[in-house]
C-alpha cells in the first residue's frame, strides 16, 4: 500500500509513523462474491428454461411477465448491493501497524463498526496460521495477537502473508520496548545532567 | 339422484376471477428500490466518514451506480408498452365439495 500515511485513524498521535496496514486477501472476498453471483446465474437459468419449456413468458403483457421481470430485477439489485457491501465492508476492515500500536478497524454488518487498539508493549506473543485448501494455495490465513489482558479481541483472518506479518509486528514489538527501556534512561542522564548545571556556580 | 360426470366436474370446479391493477406491483418494485438505494447510501456514507474516499472507493461505488441505475432503467425499458392503469383479470380455480351428490 503506498503512502502509508495519509491514512486517518482515530486518535493519531504526532510522531506516530504507519509502519504497517494489512487488509484480508482478494480471495476471500473473491469467494462471497462468486457465491452471490451464483444467484445471478440461477435466475438467469430459471429464465431460459421458462422460456424455451412453458408458455408463461410468452405473453409480454401477462401477470407472469411483469412479475417476472419486476422480482428477477430487484433480485439482480439486491445481489450488486450485496456485493457493492462485500466490498465496503472488505475495504473498511483494516489493521494498522504503527510504531506505537495496533489498530484494529473492522465493520460489522451495516451500524456495527468496531475500534480496537492496542500497544505494542503489551504484546505477549503473536502466531499466525494458513488452515484449509485456498488459504494454503493462496498464502492467506490468520494472525493471532496474544495480549497481557484476557481479552482475545486481536484476531485478524485472511491477511496475505500472515508469518511475514506477524514476524514483523514482533519486530516493532521488540523494537517498541527497547525504545521504552532506552527513553526513561536517556531523559533521566539528561535530567541528571541539567540539575548538575543548575548547581554549578562559576567562582566569583 | 344419478349425477351426470361432467356437470360432476363443473360444479366441484369453477372458478373465480378477481381483477386489480398491476401498478401495485410496480409501487412494491419502487418500495424495493427506495429501500436498496437507502441502505446504498448508508454503506457510501461509511466509505466517506471514515476517510478511504480514495481511487479505489471512487472507482467502485462509481460502477455500482452505473449498474443500479442501468438495470433500473433496463426494467423500466422492457415494460415500457404495459398499461399500469388497465385492470388484469386472473382467475382462481375454486373447489367447492361441500354439498355431496347422492
Amino acid at each position: 500500500m503506498k503512502d502509508l500515511n495519509k491514512i486517518h485513524f482515530p486518535g493519531k498521535e504526532p510522531g506516530e509513523i504507519i509502519e504497517m496496514a494489512l487488509r484480508r486477501h482478494g480471495v476471500a472476498i473473491a469467494k462471497k462474491i462468486s457465491g452471490l453471483l451464483i444467484g445471478v446465474i440461477l435466475l438467469a437459468v430459471v429464465y431460459i428454461l421458462l422460456r424455451n419449456f412453458t408458455e408463461w413468458l410468452d405473453d409480454d403483457e401477462g401477470l407472469f411477465f411483469i412479475l417476472f421481470i419486476l422480482g428477477g430485477s430487484l433480485f439482480v439489485l439486491f445481489i450488486i448491493l450485496f456485493i457493492f457491501h462485500a466490498w465496503v465492508d472488505y475495504y473498511l476492515d483494516i489493521w494498522l501497524i504503527t510504531n506505537q500500536r495496533i489498530v484494529a478497524t473492522e465493520q460489522k454488518g451495516l451500524f456495527n463498526r468496531v475500534v480496537s487498539e492496542l500497544r505494542l508493549d503489551r504484546i505477549q506473543d503473536v502466531s499466525s496460521e494458513v488452515k484449509g485448501f485456498f488459504p494454503t494455495l493462496f498464502k492467506y490465513g490468520s494472525i493471532h495477537v496474544q495480549t497481557a489482558s484476557e481479552q482475545d479481541k486481536f484476531w485478524f483472518d485472511d491477511v496475505p502473508q500472515p508469518e511475514l506479518a506477524s514476524r514483523k509486528i514482533l519486530e516493532l514489538h521488540e523494537r517498541y520496548i527497547s525504545i521504552d527501556r532506552i527513553q526513561p534512561r536517556l531523559q533521566h542522564d539528561q535530567h541528571q545532567h541539567m540539575t548538575s548545571d543548575q548547581d554549578y556556580h562559576p567562582p566569583r | 339422484m344419478q349425477a351426470d360426470p361432467l356437470f360432476y366436474m363443473v360444479y366441484l370446479s369453477y372458478t373465480k376471477s378477481m381483477e386489480f391493477s398491476p401498478f401495485i406491483f410496480l409501487i412494491a418494485y419502487l418500495i424495493g428500490v427506495i429501500i436498496l438505494v437507502l441502505l446504498a447510501l448508508i454503506n457510501i456514507y461509511h466509505i466517506i466518514r471514515f476517510g478511504f474516499l480514495r481511487a479505489p472507493s471512487l472507482v467502485a461505488t462509481f460502477v455500482f451506480v452505473i449498474l443500479i441505475v442501468g438495470i433500473v432503467l433496463a426494467t423500466l425499458q422492457i415494460l415500457n408498452h404495459i398499461d399500469w392503469q388497465q385492470p388484469m383479470e386472473i382467475t382462481i380455480p375454486f373447489i367447492n365439495n361441500n354439498e355431496g351428490f347422492e
